[in-house]
């Protein structure tokens, strides 16, 4: 048995299920490279035990009757039993390296009997080990409590430059699995050397024979626009207009409120769907939105889904949101339980016109704004979106995830948001309205005043390739 | 010539649909955690193994983004932290058809925390439409109360524009000022 910290520790696996086994062999086979090497039990310094396995101890026990070495015993119950270092589950890498470390200082040492050459290699390994537990060191200082306020911060910039973050580019090779790490001096950090440098580890084969048929041959739009259509792409951009409306010009903090560009909710139906809404949230009830039309709105808070006679998409609903509704042309109703079951088969049988709950505040509001901002908002202090909006069931229109990224991070008003993004002012009054309506923003607490000046975003142009990609615009 | 990889973790229980996503939006047909039982890998070469799902996305010719797929049935066994290394985020799916989704989203938070902590997480919560609650708002209070800050969409995984529109909060959320 060798104990020399230049080679990697020679174990077996025993009692390992075909999972765990190809987990373990994952990481062997990756970042654990230059600590484990598999091999066959006669050749082994150390087994790796899986004692929550049937059967293992037993097998174990028979094992080191024959050859009795030290073992890693994996299991989540404490292990106590001489000549075997125990990792707790769940498995981490961390402790899996340590364990190694722990089983070398119990086999005889034979570093001093290699030869001068295999000294200089060993020298340099070893600085590689030393680096390895300091790496491990520094993981262990650098570990806080989940949940601090640091992290809400996402002040990823004091945070220990992670492989990902460092943008590390890799030598091309022909081999997919083999991807070498890159540094200025030729010898990588030793976290990359740990954690770089084989972990984008790719299962073979990745030939382009598995590409799947035509992916190849993938052109703009085929991807997650099927209906590309100079029609449809008329028809997408009449609906933005309608949600977004049109204009071009921007207002400021300063000007706004002599803007044309406002509008009085309470004059509109939005008005008396957000007083559905919080009468249904806080009774739990059934609410009913009856116009004088005899069309209505059913809002059911129990499930969140919200029913509407008129369809969302259609013009009429379009002209029911955005024209002014006089005193008593829109009532509140709680249905009774006859009401209800006949409501209740009505949706049945409608099913198409049945919608997410926040879908249809959402669509109104939109609708009932039209790119403008109300009248009575208050735009002095900066605000911080709490939550992002469900944003795959409801209705999207250009700049809507930014926006809502940026004003996740960042308090601020719609003017910032529009200066900061330097994108249309109506989408992120758009935004701003669906959002509000829905109760998804909060007065910023004077963090804005305390946020630090934002990191230099790393990888921008990788992430642009990839959205490209995505919503059907990247080339392969 | 170099390559650029970079990784993008999917994980979660068991049917959350993290096979499905990544295969919506994979250029690759993906290598599955459970063809490990098939002999695919008899016919490979020895190192191969297959501990998760496997999908890619390929941007021209040095630029690689890798889809990974936790095996979700792994809840004690697997080594959560190997596969996050080099990762630019991890999307959360959670099954809102299973008995405790509170419990799942607890578990896997914790068990990808450090990871969070310094990259993003976005979650999508699937079979929404089989099962109503707990809803979308139940999830955020939820991440709430674990300190996470996190997008959450109800999303179906085998619809690739629910899929692209995960990743895509995940790449806004880690540059808002990306252009397309």
């Amino acid at each position: 048995m060798l104990n020399s910290s230049n080679n990697p520790l020679k174990v077996a696996l025993l009692s390992i299920s075909p999972h765990n086994r190809a987990i373990l062999e994952f990481f062997f086979a990756g970042s654990g490279k230059s600590i484990f090497q598999i091999v066959a039990i006669k050749e082994a310094e150390a087994l790796v035990v899986d004692f929550d396995h049937p059967g293992a101890r037993q097998e174990w026990e028979e094992n080191i009757r024959v050859n009795p070495v030290p073992a890693i015993v994996l299991s989540v119950k404490e292990c106590d039993v001489e000549n075997t270092v125990w990792v707790p589950k769940p498995l981490t890498s961390q402790a899996l390296v340590q364990s190694a470390e722990q089983i070398r200082q119990v086999l005889p040492d034979t570093t001093y009997s290699v030869d001068s050459a295999a000294g200089a290699e060993k020298q340099r390994t070893a600085s590689d080990m030393s680096s390895l537990r300091e790496l491990l060191d520094s993981q262990q200082k650098d570990k806080q409590v989940f949940g601090l306020s640091g992290w809400q911060q996402r002040e990823r910039a004091k945070v220990a430059p992670s492989f990902a973050s460092a943008g590390v580019a890799y030598e091309a090779d022909d081999s997919a699995a083999s991807v070498v790490a890159e540094s200025g001096d030729g010898i990588a950090p030793a976290d990359e050397q740990l954690i770089g440098t084989d972990d984008v580890y790719v299962p073979e084969p990745l030939s382009d024979n598995e590409v799947l048929p035509g992916a190849g041959s993938l052109q703009l739009g085929q991807v997650t626009t099927p209906d590309e259509s100079e029609q449809d792409q008329e028809k997408q951009q009449q609906r933005w207009d309608l949600l977004c409306g049109q204009a071009t010009q921007r207002v400021t903090a300063a000007n706004w409120q002599e803007s044309t560009q406002l509008y009085t909710p309470e004059n509109y139906l939005l008005n008396s769907l957000i007083d559905a809404l919080n009468l249904s949230r806080t009774s739990k009830q059934y609410v009913q939105v009856i116009l004088d039309s005899g069309n209505y709105m059913l809002l059911m808070p129990d499930v969140n889904l919200a029913y509407s006679s008129i369809d969302l998409y259609s013009e009429l609903f379009t002209d029911v949101c955005g024209t002014p509704l006089q005193g008593g042309k829109v009532k509140l109703h709680l249905p009774s339980t006859t009401e209800l079951s006949e409501l209740e088969e009505v949706v049945v049988q409608d099913a198409r016109q049945t919608y997410d709950m926040e879908g249809l505040i959402w669509t109104t509001s939109l609708l009932t704004s039209h790119g403008r901002l109300s009248r009575n908002a208050d735009l002095s202090s900066p605000l911080r979106l709490k939550s992002w909006p469900n944003l795959t069931r409801l209705e999207q229109f250009p700049d809507a995830m930014p926006i809502a990224a940026l004003w996740h991070e960042k308090a601020g008003n719609v003017f910032d948001l529009s200066e900061w993004l330097d994108v249309p002012q109506r989408h992120v009054i758009a935004f701003f309205n669906g959002a509000h309506t829905l109760g998804l923003f909060e007065v910023d607490q004077g963090e804005a005043e305390q946020e630090k000046q934002a990191a230099p975003k790393k990888n921008r142009g990788l992430f642009s390739r990839l959205l490209k990609r995505l919503l059907g615009g990247g080339k392969k | 010539m170099t390559t650029t990889n970079k990784k993008i973790i999917f994980t979660g229980p068991v049917g959350a649909g993290k096979t499905t996503a990544i295969e919506a939006i994979s250029d690759i047909s993906i290598i599955r955690t459970d063809e490990y039982a098939s002999d695919m890998t008899k016919s490979r070469k020895p190192q191969t193994t297959v501990a998760m799902d496997y999908g890619l996305i390929r941007l021209g010719e040095n630029e690689r983004v890798h889809l990974y797929g936790t095996p979700g049935q792994e809840r004690f066994d697997f080594m959560w932290d190997i596969l996050t290394k080099g990762g630019i985020g991890l999307i959360l799916l959670l099954d809102n058809t299973r008995p405790d989704p509170y419990r799942d989203m607890k578990f896997y938070t914790n068990a990808f925390r450090d990871f969070i902590q310094q990259e993003q997480l976005v979650v999508g919560i699937t079979r929404l439409d089989l099962q109503r609650k707990p809803g979308i708002n139940d999830y955020r209070s939820w991440l709430k109360e674990l300190s996470i800050d996190a997008p959450v969409f109800e999303v179906d995984a085998r619809d690739r524009s629910d899929v692209t529109s995960l990743v895509q909060a995940l790449l806004y959320s880690l540059d808002p000022g990306v252009t397309t």
